[in-house]
This record gives structure tokens, sequence and C-alpha cells, in this order.
């Protein structure tokens, strides 16, 4: 057989494409194969006299273009090198690991296959451990430890795909005798070009596939600029629609499908399964509120000990278990109860070491045999009484406390309401005493909880354990500044949002309430101290400046103003005052006892000093007001 | 609880430190479903818009607006992609519909093409009809006896249907006469169509062959001649006197005389031809070729116009009658010529065009010439002096024809240029048929020796008008364009059905906007949307100098438009059931042009009045629809054209972005008639195709025509229109006269005292007020139908809404002279003011002046 061809088209960046050959150099391939590095005019001169360097070294063939031809001229050069073999293309920024070409390689002997692709961390087809997205490699493991767990978990495996894209591509001779080389000019850049050339041979009767068991790693896009790159990946992605009709649907066909998932998660269990200790598996209802947040913080707590798995209802009798870091995608679906001796299996393969349930609302019945069939120890916390009730906030129709009635109000509460479960109270309480009483723990975060417990499971032993958190601090002593009408850039809009955002960056007690609407949308809390009221009648304004009681009132205006009605009801509030020392205000506030004036241009640092100073907040020592009446510079 | 402590209790029974395990065994096989969940689940059902509104907007759920706003702008991102959807899909149907032209017009070629066989085809498939149908006949008779007549209805019925169904043009016209006029008018359409009526019949192709033998022919002796008719001639005498024949019997005795000048041919023509008598025979002392022979004739006539006609063409009937009218119609005319067609009925020259190379083209040569392009009477760069007429004085005044050109070739063209250097016009009259022998004058030997002068004579005359010609098209290019070379813009007007303007104001109307167009220098193309062919109407038009087109010339507008659009710069259409067929296929063919929409009047302002009246929820909704339609057409439309200031105002409102102009009806100052005393009765005039008319003369003999009687005993009514539906009719009394259809309704206004206008609703200008007041005829009318015309009640109109109010206007005109001599001076001020043709001519430049600019801007 033939050597491959692993070509490497370079335009800049040293270090990466440094990475990138040594990757190759340093693989343990047994597959013959012969590195063709296209240097396509790179401007950066030590990159040219590495890859001269290689050359010269005898570790690679080096094709050199007099000047920048892009991507697809250059492999298309490298393609032709050689047209008896196959070849990889493997951009600059990409790095392999272990005997990646031998993994690849016999691929090329399947019937009618094509282009054949692999995972990698950013940008292509199939990335790990989220589909699609730019991952950091996850913590703990390199590029070679990773591409090892794919190795072992998914060996010789791979899926059908209609496209295929990514920083390393395997093409075919066959395929390249039939289909041709890139073609970048219908689609008026570089963009896409694999993309198109996978369409062709697809329409051709290639199979273009992805190999599960191999991962490549990728820096970023190295090669290109981003923010042009974006513009012009979507202008090829337009010109691909336009040439391939049936493409957008294949696509969206394959975001669903998503064939290569299978392979991603079998790495995930993998890693679950020899994380060093054993995962704490979580049961709770699918919504946020205080459960979630307790969930949440326990397992951050937990988190140098052990990993956290959630479970929660998916869809009807459906439930999720998943990876609940924000930066790993394992979820695997089990219907109960029929699948759940899978769930088990699989929970006692990753081994599991405990299970702790916060609620089972909207979960199936079957939820409750999962701690026999998995047969570890669990917790109970008792978020509400669920236990006791299936209204777990006791609670009648209209919403109010029922008062807890006795077994015959509640029979009677759940005929007219049927529970989960469709259980009678009894049947209910039965099941939760069971699930409570074989609990190695349960939990309550307060004692009434506990007592009212109790009051149906009297045997049952509770800790009483309040949820865990810092104290939260006293909250600051802050300067609420009102700024009152329809603010507009000409009554000082923007400057408000860049006091809102000095105060922000400097952390000065300062908030702004804009008592009224804006012309423009600005940012507000919680990006910036500022929130926005909203319209009032005018008459109303008095009483909202009462209910509001602002510190001080800021009147922004970047236009002499003539008058300002909403001055005279800042005047009558006896509140303090600071204005841009323009149009009518100096006039108007002479006298105003409270008042002070900043040059209409003065940058935000200016106003918000004042602003503690009129509030009595200010850090400094409080200067005169008058000393602020400063001429406005032109 | 402190999180430190809280975490060590929960963790007190996990076993602290590493597993240490690496797996050692494989993973058990997960089955790959439970990577997926199971297809028909979604995750999280996404929340609608609205509920995001009110849990982000209403609630204040911070989630819940960001989520908000990243879906609404997806949404708007979608909208986006579905506009351009949209528009692709439009510009794709536009395509499509232009490719599907181009096949029908393949089509249409290929069916003239094979039309020959396709007729005895058709031939032979009736014969199978007519046994088939009578074989029909014979077997049902049985069952026609047993009294099931029901089921042969049925039948013929079906085939009828059938017939129908082949014939889907005929339905479109009809259905276009049925919208327009009513199905009364539809049905009488279809009963003269029945007969053939109204539609273009080619004249059966006339064969013209020479006389036999001279025989005795007789001119009457003129002494003061109208008209000489030039004849040259060089032997042949059969060829000559079929010519004299042909003079003989077509034109009209007393008007002229005939000088045959003899260009001393061997044997003196004068003896060949000495049956006929009345003719003056001149003979040339030697040969002087074709210029030097008429140049001889001319001095030696009398007419006040000279003709020249070669000896070897036939003239046909009517032909000098049409000559004259151009002569009277056009004082500027300095030239005429005839249409020239083969013996065997090709066409040979409609008028010549002259390319910038001094090269000339008889325009037509070998075609149809029934075609509708070479129909209608223009200015053409020369005729073929195989019939010319010229006025003696201006043939003499530019020196007759120049005999630098002798012996000949060039003169005619040379003649066309110097008349119109002169200062005048040379007109085609494609009404003066003449059948020309072509190339018959002179011998054989000469002939080929005159040709050799053609290429001189070219060089000299190209030389001569080298000017002139500078500003012709290079020769063959754009001839269609060419041959009418006066023409500052082409305009198509496509109006709903055939001008008739006897019969309505709103042809009038439009036949006015043609004159005016046609004044202006504009080559007008005027369609009928049902493409129908009605004489007298479509002679008058093309006399008028209006291009007009008709089935089988056109087979349809739309095909009109793919095969000819680009050349016009106006495309106006009439009426917006006209415009909202072909504005789309304008707007693609001939996207340069300015499209007009003529609405002639508002036609939801009428349904909507009409719905009020009749108070049905259903007609509202149609008066609806119809508003939606015409105010899109509108903005659609580069101009649309109203009769009322009142309709532009409303429109301003309507659609403001609109350009919106009055045209309205147009009207001449007419003789008064009678005195005050002498008058008698009153006259209503109005075509009942028009429902509010009917409206009107119902209302007017239910509910005021009583109180008239009371007031004025003896005083009649007239009610003069045609299309008179039974209802009116039998209203009619001893002092109420239904009078129908009258030709010429002059009478009426200079004998009657006043005129009513008792409309109860309707729109746009009123043609009966406007025609009573430009014969100064008083006008008693409802509130409703003076709107928009400028007229104050009391200075030139009397108004009444209610009957009794009504009948008392019509008392007070009736009795109060000097009120009746207000109202009859003041109408005619509001005529002269409002409604003349100066007012519509200023509209109208002001259009040509929008569509020179609109093809600037489009070409740009």
């Amino acid at each position: 057989m033939p050597p491959v061809d692993v070509i490497v088209p370079v335009y800049r960046n040293l270090e990466a494409t440094r990475r990138c050959i040594e990757s190759v150099l340093a693989s343990s391939c047994h597959t013959r194969y012969e590195l063709v590095v296209v240097n396509d005019g790179t401007p950066e001169p030590e990159l040219a006299r590495y890859l001269r360097a290689l050359k010269d070294r005898g570790h690679a063939t080096l094709i050199e273009q007099p000047s920048r031809q892009g991507y697809a001229a250059a492999v298309n050069r490298a393609f032709a090198l050689h047209r008896d073999r196959d070849a990889v293309v493997l951009q600059s920024d990409a790095e392999v690991a272990n005997d990646w070409l031998d993994r690849l390689a016999p691929r090329g002997d399947a019937r009618g296959v094509g282009v054949i692709g692999t995972f990698t961390n950013n940008a292509g087809t199939a990335t790990y451990p989220l589909m699609r997205s730019d991952n950091p490699l996850p913590a703990g493991l390199t590029i070679a430890s990773l591409d090892a767990l794919f190795a072992r978990a998914n060996p010789g495996a791979s899926a059908s795909l209609p496209v295929l894209d990514g920083p390393c591509l395997y093409f075919r001779r066959d395929c390249l005798d039939v289909v041709g080389a890139f073609d970048a000019t219908p689609l008026g850049s570089d963009y896409g070009v694999e993309v198109d050339f996978c369409l062709r041979a697809g329409s051709a009767g290639f199979r273009n596939i992805l190999a599960g068991d191999v991962f490549v790693g990728h820096s970023g896009r190295a090669s290109f600029g981003t923010r042009e790159g974006n513009e012009l990946a979507s202008r090829s992605e337009l010109a691909l629609t336009k040439l391939y009709p049936a493409y957008a649907n294949q696509r969206a066909d394959a975001l669903v499908r998503d064939p290569g998932r299978p392979f991603a998660r079998r790495v995930d269990l993998l890693r679950l399964a020899e994380a060093p200790s054993r995962p704490l598996l979580f049961i709770s209802h699918p919504w946020g509120g205080g459960i979630r947040r307790h969930m949440n913080d326990l397992a951050s707590l937990v988190a140098a000990r052990c990993e956290v798995l959630y479970l929660e209802p998916a869809a009807g009798d459906t439930v999720k278990l998943y990876w609940p870091r924000a930066d790993e995608g394992f979820a695997v679906y089990f219907t109960l109860p029929g699948e759940l001796p899978d769930l088990a299996a699989l929970l006692r393969t990753i081994g599991v070491e405990r299970l702790h349930f916060h609620h089972v609302h909207l979960l199936p019945r079957g939820i409750l045999e999962i701690p026999s069939a998995v047969g570890v120890p669990y917790d109970c916390t008792l978020h509400d009484y669920f236990a006791i009730c299936p209204q777990y906030h006791l609670v009648t129709e209209d919403g109010q406390y029922c008062g807890e009635p006795d077994a015959t109000g509640c029979a009677a509460c759940l005929t007219r309401r049927p529970g989960q479960w469709g259980l009678d109270i009894t049947s209910w309480r039965g099941a939760f005493g069971q699930l409570l009483r074989g609990a190695d723990r349960v939990i309550a975060p307060s004692h009434d909880v506990e007592r009212r417990i109790k009051q149906y499971f009297a045997d049952l032993s509770i800790h009483v354990w309040p949820h865990p958190e810092v104290a939260p601090d006293p909250p600051p002593r802050i300067a609420r500044v009102a700024v009152l009408g329809n603010l507009s850039p000409e009554k000082g809009l923007h400057l408000v949002a860049a006091c809102a955002r000095e105060a922000r960056a400097l952390g000065l007690p300062l908030v702004f309430r804009l008592l009224g609407s804006t012309t423009e949308p600005i940012p507000q809390s919680p990006d910036l101290p500022l929130t926005i009221h909203g319209q009032y009648i005018d008459t109303d304004l008095p009483l909202l400046i009462g209910a509001e009681k602002p510190d001080v009132i800021l009147f922004a205006a970047q236009v002499p103003e003539t008058y300002a009605y909403t001055l005279s009801v800042a005047l009558a509030s006896g509140l303090p005052i600071v204005a841009s020392a323009l149009g009518a205000f100096p006039e108007r506030l002479a006298g105003h006892p409270r008042s002070g004036t900043v040059p209409w241009n003065a940058p935000p640092a200016v106003w918000n000093e004042a602003l503690l100073a009129a509030a009595g907040l200010s850090q400094r020592p409080a200067a005169p007001a008058r000393e602020l009446r400063v001429e406005a510079t032109p | 609880m402190d999180p430190g402590q809280y975490v060590s209790k929960y963790l007190a029974p996990v076993p602290a430190g590493s597993r240490g395990v690496r797996l050692t065994s494989s993973l058990p096989e997960l089955d790959e479903r439970h990577y997926y969940l199971a297809e028909g689940h979604v995750e999280a059902t996404p929340l609608s818009l609205i509920q995001l509104f009110s849990a982000g907007v209403d609630c204040g759920h911070t989630e819940a607006r960001n989520e908000l706003k990243r879906r609404v702008a997806v949404v708007d991102q979608q909208l986006e992609e579905f506009r351009s959807i949209r528009d692709r899909a439009q510009g794709d149907r536009e395509h499509l519909a232009a490719e599907l032209l181009a096949a029908q017009r393949t089509l249409y070629t290929m069916q003239i093409r094979t039309g020959n066989d396709e007729t005895s085809l058709s031939i032979a498939r009736h014969r199978i009809d007519e046994l088939e149908s009578s074989t029909t006949w014979r077997l049902t008779a049985p069952v026609r006896g047993a009294g099931h007549g029901a089921k042969v209805m049925l039948a013929q019925g079906r085939a009828r249907w059938a017939a129908i169904r082949r014939a889907p043009q005929f339905v479109a016209l009809m259905w276009s006469i049925v919208r327009n006029e009513g199905t009364a008018a539809a049905f009488r359409r279809a009963w003269a169509k029945i007969q053939g009526r109204g539609r273009f019949k080619a004249p059966r192709a006339a064969m013209f062959e020479l006389e036999e033998d001279v025989a005795p022919l007789t001119f009457a002796p003129n002494d003061a001649p109208r008209v000489s008719i030039v004849i040259p001639v060089f032997g042949n005498p059969v060829l000559t006197f079929t010519c004299l024949k042909s003079v003989q019997a077509h034109s009209p005795a007393g008007q002229f005389e005939v000088l045959i000048v003899d260009d001393a041919s061997p044997e003196p023509v004068a003896e060949q031809l000495k049956d006929v008598t009345g003719a003056q025979f001149v003979r040339n002392a030697v040969n002087l070729g074709f210029i030097g022979t008429c140049n001889h004739g001319a001095a030696l006539a009398r007419g006040e116009i000279i003709v020249f006609l070669n000896n070897d063409t036939i003239v046909t009937p009517g032909w000098l009658d049409a000559i004259l009218a151009v002569f009277r119609e056009h004082p500027d005319a300095g030239l005429v010529g005839a249409k020239l067609i083969y013996p065997d009925g090709r066409l040979q020259e409609a008028g010549g065009i002259v390319w910038r190379d001094g090269s000339a083209w008889n325009w037509g040569r070998n075609d149809d010439p029934d075609k509708p392009e070479y129909n209608y009477l223009r200015e053409a760069d020369y005729c073929s002096g195989a019939c010319l007429a010229v006025p003696r004085a201006l043939f003499r005044e530019v020196g007759g024809f120049d005999a630098s050109y002798a012996p000949a070739y060039y003169e005619d063209v040379d003649l066309a240029f110097s008349v119109r250097a002169a200062g005048r016009k040379v007109y085609y009259q494609p009404f003066a048929t003449v059948v020309h022998f072509e190339g018959q004058t002179s011998g054989t030997d000469e002939t080929a020796g005159v040709k050799r002068h053609q290429v001189v004579n070219q060089a000299t005359f190209a030389k001569k008008w080298g000017n002139t010609l500078a500003l012709h098209r290079a020769n063959g290019i754009h001839p269609e364009l060419e041959h009418d070379r006066g023409a500052q813009m082409r305009v198509l007007v496509v109006d709903a059905c055939m001008l008739t303007p006897d019969h309505d104001a709103g042809s009038l109307r439009m036949q006015a906007i043609l004159e005016i167009l046609t004044s202006l220098r504009c080559k007008v193309t005027f369609v009928a949307d049902n493409l129908e062919y009605r004489q007298p109407y479509v002679s008058q038009l093309q006399q008028r100098g209006v291009e007009v087109l008709f089935h089988p010339y056109a087979s349809s507008i739309a095909e009109l438009l793919a095969r000819r659009s680009s050349e016009f710069d106006i495309v106006l259409m009439s009426r917006h059931y006209v415009a909202v067929k072909h504005l789309e296929a304008v707007r693609s063919f001939a996207p340069r042009a300015l499209v007009v929409f003529d609405t002639v009047d508002l036609h939801f302002l009428r349904t909507e009045r009409q719905a009020e009246l009749e108070g049905s929820a259903l007609a509202r909704a149609a008066a609806r629809a119809k508003r939606d339609e015409e105010l899109a057409l509108i903005r659609k439309a580069d101009v649309t054209l109203v009769v009322s200031p009142y309709e532009q105002a409303l429109l301003a409102e309507l659609v403001p972005k609109a350009r919106v102009m009055v045209l309205s009806t147009i009207h001449e100052l007419l003789p008064g008639g009678k005195p005050f005393a002498e008058r008698e009765g009153l006259v209503f005039i109005g075509g009942f195709q028009h429902p509010p008319n009917t409206d009107a003369v119902l209302w007017y003999a239910r509910e005021i025509l009583p109180r008239v009687r009371e007031a004025l005993p003896g005083a009649k009514t007239y009610i003069v229109g045609s299309k008179v539906p039974a209802n009116v009719r039998a209203l009619a009394a001893e002092d109420f006269i239904v009078t129908g259809y009258v030709p010429d309704v002059t009478s009426y206004f200079t004998g009657c005292r006043a005129s009513i206008a008792p409309l109860r609703y309707g729109a746009g200008v009123k043609g009966k007020i406007n025609l009573a007041m430009s014969y100064g005829l008083p006008v008693i009318a409802t509130t409703p139908s003076i709107e928009g015309m400028h007229l104050n009640p009391g200075e030139d109109v009397l108004v009444g809404d209610d009957p009794a109010a009504f009948a008392a206007e019509i008392v007070r005109a009736y009795r109060d002279e000097a009120l009746w001599q207000k109202l009859a001076a003041g109408g005619r001020d509001n005529i002269r003011k409002h409604f003349s043709r100066d007012v519509a001519r200023s509209t109208i430049t002001r259009l040509i002046a929008l569509a020179r600019g609109n093809g600037m801007a489009k070409s740009a």
C-alpha cells in the first residue's frame, strides 16, 4: 500500500505550526506516511525558516507558494503531488497524538468511503465534550489522554455524515480522482471548501464518515482572521445552500440525528467510571428556585471530593441523567419503569456512591424504586411537604394555607385535585413513609419542617441542617440618585449611563433610578446600578419622589434648558439637586440650599463626586457646593 | 449552616480518598437510543412570545426578558428571510410568466404558419360535427316523443358549453363586457358576435387583373377641377386603360380632371386610347423620363391639388376622398401618399423609411396590409411616387420634382424632404389603397438602365439632405420606431372596450385624450382589453392617427406587452378592472415606461355608496374589497388620473405617496340654441349600462315627477340614453318620454329648458352635467352628482337633495328667466375654466414631461 500524504498547509503562527508538526512527527504510527508542508507564502520569516529547516532535516516535503494563494489552492497543490496516495489534510493549528493515523487509515479500505473526519475540541462537525462548540480540553486531560479515551471507548466505530469539517480530514484517492480537488470559486472564499467537497463526493456516491476513535486537538482558527472570517463563512454557507438545494435539509437533519453523539457519550462514561472518586446522584424536578440553588451549592461544595450527576424528568415518563457541569455534554435518557434496570446498571458501572432525593415532582413513580435497583444508600432532603401531601405547599385551591386537616379532609382535597401518580392520601403517605424510612439520612433545613413531617411520620429521625451558606453581607449605605422625566441623549441619557458605568467600575455607593422612561435602550440592572421606573403621570411625580426617597435628584441636560417643569417638582421636594451649569438651571437653583451645578461637559467622575457630595457620602472632604460651579469649557 | 461544617457532616459517610480503579472490563454496551430523547419529545417546549412578554415585561423576569429579546431577533430575522424568499418567488414567477409568453408567441407564429392546414382541418371537423349532431338528433327523436325534452336540452347544453370552453377568449371578452356594461349588453354583443359584428374579418383577398383590352371610357368634362390627376405614360395602353377605368369608377365625379402625359411613346398614346374621352392627352416632344413627364403634366394642371398616379396602378373605392380628407383635416399636409399593394393583395408600401445613408425602405413590403401597424394615418419619411398628392402651389414653390435626379429614382424621396423643408408634412393615408404593378411603367431595357441611376441618385440625395439624415438611424435599425419618426413619446392606451364616443361620456373623454396626445406629437397605440374590432370606431381612431390593435393581430394584452412593450414610454390603463389585470405584466415588460392608471371614476366610491343605499353587509364587504384593490393599484402606478379634485383630495389622504393628477372630462363650448321663451321640457341624458342612471331615473319618475306635474302641468321630461331597462321603459307616459339611443342629441339641449341630474350615488365628474352646460343649458342636480365639479349652487347650478327640494328647483329654473340666464352663463364659464381642452392639454403635457423624466431616471 502506498504511503499516506499528511498535508499541512501553513500560513501563519509559528508556535501552533511547530506544535502541529512535532505532534505528527512524534506520533507512534506504523502506517507509512509522508509529511507534506505547504508554505502558502507566509509573511513570517521565522515560520518560513522553520519550514525550510524541516525540509532540510528530511522531516517533511515542502511546497512553497511564491505568494499567498489561499488554503484551497495550497491543499490542491499538495493533492497533486502524489496521484496514487490517500491524503490527510491537517490544519497547522491541529495536534495529533498516539497512533492516530493507524486508527484513521484502515477505514480507507471500507467500500465507498470518500472523506473521513475525526473528533476535535473546537471547530468542525464533531467536537467534544460539547457538540459544535469551542471546547477547552476537559480538566485533567491532555490531547493524548483524551485521544486514548476515544480509542478505548469506540474502537473501530464510525458513523456516516452528509458533510465533514474539522482540523483533520482524510481523503481517499479514488474519491479525489472522481470528485477533483477543492473548489473555492463558487463559495467566494476558502471557507466551506471541505463541505463543498463532501457534498460533491456525496453526489458522486461516496460516503463521508466520522471516526469515533480518533481525537485531534485544535487550538482555533489560527490560519484565518476571525472577524472577517465569520462573514466569509456565512457567505459561503449561503452559497452552499444555493448550490446544493438539499444541503440545508441534510444539515438540519444531521443536527437532530447527531450521529456522532454516542461516541462522545461513551467517552463521557469512561471518564465518569474512571474518575478518582465515585460520583453522587441528585434527584429532583427540573425547575429552578431554592431547591436548585441548594443542589448547585452542595454540588460545588463537594466538587473537590467527587462529581455529582443530576437526574430529572425529561418528558413524560422519561428521565434524564446528566452531568450538570456547564462544560460537559453527558446526558442519557431512560423511560421508567421499563428501563429502570438499564439505568441502575449504568449507575452501578460508573460507581455511584450515594443517591440523594431532593424532589420527585414530575418524575415517574418508578423513581422510588431506584435505590433498591442500584443498591446504594440514599439521603432525602425535605425541601417542602411533598412527602405528606401532593399539594406540596399545603395550600387550598385558592392558594391559602390549608391548615393541615385530618385524613378525611386531605382525602376530600385530593378527590377534588388528584395529585401526582393518582394516589389517594393514604397510599401517598405510605409510599413516602417507606422512602423516608429507608433513607440513610433525612435532612430538613428547619425545625418547623421536622415538626410538621413528624406529625405524620412520628418514628422518623430527621437531621435538622440549615442550608449551607455564608452569612450575607449587610446592605451598604448607597446614595439613590433620581433622574426625572423622559430621558433623551439631549437630557443627558448617555451621561447618566456613563456615570452608572463609572460607579460600577469604581464600586462607588451610587445607584441611579430613572423615574420615567428613556428614548433609547441603555444597559441597566444587573449590568449597571441603574433601573428604570418607566413612564409616570405628571401629577404623580411628587408622590413618586416621596415613595422612592432619593438621596439626590440629578438634572444632566446636555443642552440649555429653557425652564424644566420637573425641576419645580424637585425644588419643592427639598431634596439635594445636582444639575448641569447650563440653561435655566443655575438661575432657577439660585437660593436652593442643597444644590450644586456641574459643567455640562464634565467627565462622569466629576458628576459622581458631586452626587456623592450632595448625598453626604463623599469620600473626599465635603467641598462647598459653590466651588463646583465652574464655567463650561466649550 | 456554615458550609464547611455542612459539607463535612454531609460527606461523613462517603469514603475519603481515590478509588484508584481503572475500568478493567469495558463499559456495558448501552443501547444508542439512550443518548437521544425519544422522537417527538422536545426537551423544553419553547414558550410563546406572548408568554415571554408576559413573564419578562409584565412580571419582570430578567431571563424571560432576555429570552424574549433573543427570540424576537430570531423572528425578525426569519421574517426578513421569508420576505426575501417571497421576493425570490415573485421574481421566479415573473421569469416563468415571461417564458410562458415567449412560448405562446412561438406557438402563435406556428399557428399562423399552420393556419392553412388548420382551416381545412376545421372544415372537415365541422362537417363531422354536423353529421354527428344530426345523428344524435335522430337518435333522440323517440325520447323527445316520450316527453324527455329536458335530457335533450341537457345534451345540447353540454355541447354548447363545450363550444364555449373551446373558446376561452370569447368567454373572457364576454366577461369583460358583463363587468363593464351589464348582462343585457353582453347578450346584445353576443348576438352581434353571432352575426359577425365587432370582429375583424380579413377582406377576401381581391386579385387585381388587367383589363382584357381597351374599351370605350368617358370622363365627365370639368372646367374647374379641384384635383388634377397626372398620369405619365410610356406605351402599354392596356395597362393605362386599366388604371383609367379604376379612376373613373372610384373617384368623385366633377371633382377632378385627368391629364395623360405621353413621354414620347413610339406609338402616340392618344391614338391607342382614342376610345377614352373626357381625359386630356399631352405628349412630350422628346422622351423626358419620369421626372420631366410629371413636371410637364404639373405645369398644365388646373386643380388646387395635383395627384401623380403611375399608369401601372389600379385605384380602389374611396381613394381620392381619403386623400382629400387629409388635406382638409390637416392644414399642414404638404404631401399625401397612398397604401400601395401588389395585385395579389400583399402590401407593397405603407409609407417609406429613409435611413441615415439615404437608402430607402418600403415599410411593410410583402406583409399583410390589414395589420394594425399599417392602418393609421401618420407622417412618413416619404411616399412612393406611384401615387402622390401635393398642392399645386406647394409643388411649384419647391420647384417640382428635382431634375437633377433625371431620368428617375429618388425624385419622390427628395420631394418629400423638400416639402418638409418648406414647413409642411408628409402623410401616409392607409385608407387610400392603390394597387401597383411595380416596375411595369418602363420597358425592361430601360428598367435596367434606370436602376443604374438608383446608386448615383442615392449619393446625390444623401449629400443634399445630409444634415437632416444625420438624425435618422442607420440602415435597418429599429424600423418599427423609425416609421414613426416624428413621435416624441410612444403611448400605449388600454381601455376596457372599443371607444364609442357617440354612446358614452367615458369614450368621449378618452377620445379627446387620444386626440390631445397625438396633437402633442405622441404616437398613440390603443387597444381594447377585449381586443374587439368595432366599426366605424376603429377607422375613426385610425383616421385620427391612432394605431388600433385588435384580434387577431393581438392575441392577448399580455402577448402584446411581451412583443412590443419595450417601445412604449407611457402605458395608460383605463379603469381599475383593466389595470388590475395588466399592471404586473406592464411593470415587467415595460420597466422603463411611466405607468398611468386612469381611474375614470373611483369605482370604490360608487360601490361604497351603492352599498350604503342597499344596506347589505355583503355589498359592503364587496365595496371594501374593491377599495383595497383600487388603492393597491394606485400605490403601484406611477401616476393616477382622476376626474375631479374631490377624488384627488381623497386619494391624497388615503394614499399620500401616490402621484395623482386631475384629468377631467373634456368639453367644447357649443352654440346655445333657442331663446328661453321658446324652450320647453326637461332632459335627462345617460346610458343605462351605468347603474346610478337607472336609479336616478326611477327615483325621479316615482318621487319627483308627480310634484313637477303638479307645478308645471304639461311640461315634458325626455329620458335620452341607450340600453333602457324594462322597468324604466314601463314608466313612459305622455309627459315622460323614453327615447332610447339617439344618434344626435343636440336638439334636446338646444330646445329643452332645463337638464336634470337626479343621481343619488356615483362618483366622478358627470358628463351629463357638463354636456348640458357646454350648451348653456341650466342643470338641476343633487349634491353627489356635482361633487368635484367646481359648481356653486345658485350660481351655475341648482341643487335639491330630497324630492320636494329637487322639484322646487326645477320649477324655479323653469319659470325665472333671469335665473335661467345666470345659470346658463355660469355653466358655460365653469366648462371653460375646468373642463376645456386647454385644461386637459396642460395636464397631459405634464404627464409627458414626467414620462421623459421617468425614462431618463430609469435608464440612468
